[in-house]
Parts: C-alpha cells; structure tokens; sequence
C-alpha cells in the first residue's frame, strides 16, 4: 500500500514580528534624531584681528553701540542694520569696528548685528562693554 | 418560513496600514532628522550660516551666575585657565541663551581670550 505524506498547510509568514522590530526603529529615531543643527562662529578670531589692525595702521576704529535689540548708534544716531551697512561700507570695509554693548542687548542681537557685518565684509569686529 | 439574518461576517483589520505608517514616520525621521551627536542644554541664539561644529569640543556654559564646564562653576584664575586651555587644545566653545545678556559673552571673551586661541560661539541653523 503506498501510503502519500500529508500535504502540508502553506503557513503564512506572520507580521507580527515585523511590526514590533518596526516600532523599535521607530522608537530609536525618534528618540535620538535632533532636528537643530548646531553650528558656531568665531569670537576670538576677530579680536585678535582687530588688535593687530591696530597696532598696524593709525586708523581710528569706527564705534557702534548697541543700546537695544533694535537700533544700532553710529554717531549718536539710530539705525537699524540694513540702514548702516552702506553707510559703513562708504567709510571703508577695512576699517576696524568696535561693537560697545549695554545690558539691554540680548545674545541675539549681538550674533545678528555681528553676522550682518561679516556678510557685508566687515571682518574685523572687537567687542566690548559699555556703561550707560 | 424565518429567514435568520446573517450573522456578518467578522472583520480582520489589515496590518498592512500599521506597517505603511509606520515606515513613513521612520522614513521621516530618518531624512528631517539627525542622530544627536551632542545635546547641549541651552537654545543657542539662531543664525543662518553658521561654521561646523567640530566633534571634540570643549564647551563652557555661560550663565548669570558664572562660566560652568562640566556642570561646575569655573574658578577664573591664571593656573585653572591654564589647565583646561591645555586639556582643550586651546579651543572653547560657549554656548548661552538666546536671551541672555549679551553682556556675559564680552566678559566671558574678555577672561578667556589670554589662555584660549579659539574661541568660537554655539548657534543653531535657523
């Protein structure tokens, strides 16, 4: 007598553990990913620059302050970034600055004024306090 | 003659939907986001263009009540300086609030600038 082997139920592949190693993924990026990206800019660089333009020329640094997060005072007149680059740029891009800040400005404020120089050209920026 | 309504039938949610969303949020994540190489505990004032940050950095903490390294107020004197200056290969990066006074930075550059070659800002990419 020939006895056939049972035909076999066609098992389906289960889901199930594809789905859990699926949420530890998920679980894992969305736990490590960051979505800020970090970047810096230099300070002391500029500092250094602005000693040896100095020391080099007798060129007198042009002197802003920074009293708000707003205006910026070149020679005792307000001005907001955009209206004082080309004022600036007329003087010269290789004149040194030295940016002088009150207690009222915030850090960013002071990143965006000095940002708005760098791109304009002005690379040599010195930072200091100032009293009011 | 009774004609009993059909029991209907029970239906099986299909998994296939779970899968699909959950391969898109991983796609997302994985394309908006990056793996967080280093947390820092401040919101750093945003900038558009910014430089690298590079990996090995030695970061102080600028706050009101002093200039912290690894969660410990920093003694300003010539030799502690000096020490991490050398531990630090003479880069420093300070990361502040946004908010903050950007008075604490200038005082913070004015102490480090003698011991510290390079001395860079942390700033996050608007």
């Amino acid at each position: 007598m020939i006895v056939f082997a049972k035909q076999r139920r066609k098992s389906a592949i289960s889901l199930v553990p594809m789905i859990d190693v699926l949420l530890c993924l998920l679980i894992f990026f969305m736990l490590s990913s960051q979505f800020v990206r970090y970047q810096s800019i230099k300070l002391s660089d500029s500092a250094q620059n602005i000693t040896a333009a100095n020391n080099a020329s007798s060129k007198q640094p042009v002197i802003l302050t920074l009293k708000d997060n707003k205006h910026i005072y070149f020679e005792q007149q307000p001005y907001t970034l955009t209206q004082l680059i080309p004022i600036l740029q007329k003087e010269s891009q290789t004149l040194p600055i030295t940016l002088t800040l009150t207690d009222q400005v915030n850090i960013q404020a002071l990143v965006d004024v000095m940002d708005g120089l760098k791109q304009s050209g002005f690379n040599k920026l010195q930072l200091e306090s100032v009293n009011v | 003659m009774f004609n009993r309504p059909q029991k209907p039938k029970k239906e099986v949610e299909s998994v296939f939907s779970l899968i699909n969303i959950i391969f898109l949020l991983i796609v997302f994540f994985l394309v908006a986001g990056h793996i967080a190489a280093e947390q820092f505990k401040v919101s750093p004032p945003l900038l558009d263009q910014g430089e690298v940050l590079s990996k090995k950095n030695c970061t102080i903490y600028v706050k009101k009540e002093g200039l912290y390294y690894q969660d410990i107020l920093l003694k300003i004197s010539n030799t502690n300086l000096a020490n991490l200056s050398h531990r630090c290969n003479g880069e420093i990066l300070l990361a502040a609030q946004n908010q903050a006074e950007a008075l604490l930075v200038v005082n913070a550059l004015s102490q480090l600038k003698s011991h510290f070659s390079n001395i860079k800002l942390l700033v996050a990419q608007r």
